[in-house]
């Protein structure tokens, strides 16, 4: 997240994670630092920081 | 002129020297990578640390256009698991995040969080269903923990037929086999920690 809304904040960011309690699969897409894409649509996320 | 004895003991000693240089030789021998295989590791020894990056072997050996297998993965995995000194992210990160797959380490994952939570240990069918592969994927990525030593056969557990390696089941539980892959539209991948 920090590279997301930081030194990335230009780009356009696919990050490919999962659910650290099981074993479901979760894709983020990010353009210029701002969500634009949930995998699934359930997915929570949190932005903080700072 | 040396006598017969020191002669022999002479000969002892070198025997002895020849033994110890036998013995040691191997284990850096099974460590030595081809030209490819050194190419990946040093990709991987620089790209570590930057953005965060704890890139595994198989992103690296993409990127470096690399022909992969899972015995070519394996060998570099195996150097990086006996060579922790090669990189701090190895050290604070652990072998493991990164010389498996995303594929494996979720397979791993479904062995686990099953035995931790006490339910019967999932059939091949099932951990294909629940990682989203093939069954022969999940039985390739089965194998692979088996050789890494984080599974080990047991027929009496039903199931797939392996059993955690108990370290693995202790090993920080929701911080453990995770992965977090970027992709960037240049075609740049890694992963964060």
């Amino acid at each position: 997240m920090l590279l997301v809304s930081g030194k990335l904040t230009n780009e356009k960011v696919t990050i490919d994670d999962s659910s650290p309690e099981s074993t479901a699969r979760i894709r983020l897409i990010f353009d210029k630092g701002k969500v634009i894409s949930e995998e699934p649509a359930s997915t929570v996320f949190f932005l903080g920081g700072g | 002129m040396l006598s017969v004895r020191c002669k022999y003991s002479l000969m002892l000693a070198a025997s002895g020297l020849l033994l110890f240089a036998r013995t040691a030789g191997p284990a850096v021998n099974q460590g030595q990578l081809n030209g490819q295989e050194q190419k990946v590791i040093d990709y991987l020894v620089n790209d570590w640390g930057q953005d965060f990056s704890v890139t595994s072997v198989d992103i690296a050996m993409t990127a470096l256009r690399v022909e992969q297998s899972d015995e070519t993965r394996f060998r570099m995995g195996s150097y990086i698991k006996a060579h922790p000194e090669l990189h701090e992210v190895i050290r604070r990160w652990g072998w493991v995040t990164l010389v498996l797959t995303a594929d494996e380490k979720l397979i791993a994952r479904a062995l686990i969080n099953a035995e931790r939570e006490g339910k019967p240990e999932p059939t091949i069918a099932e951990i294909a269903k629940a990682v989203g592969v093939s069954e022969s994927q999940a039985k390739r990525g089965l194998v692979m923990l088996e050789r890494y030593e984080i599974l080990k056969p047991d027929a009496k557990t039903g199931g797939a037929g392996y059993t955690v390696v108990p370290h693995y089941i202790k090993w920080e539980p929701r911080l453990d086999f995770v992965f977090h892959k970027v992709s960037l539209d240049n075609g740049r991948q890694f992963n964060t920690n």
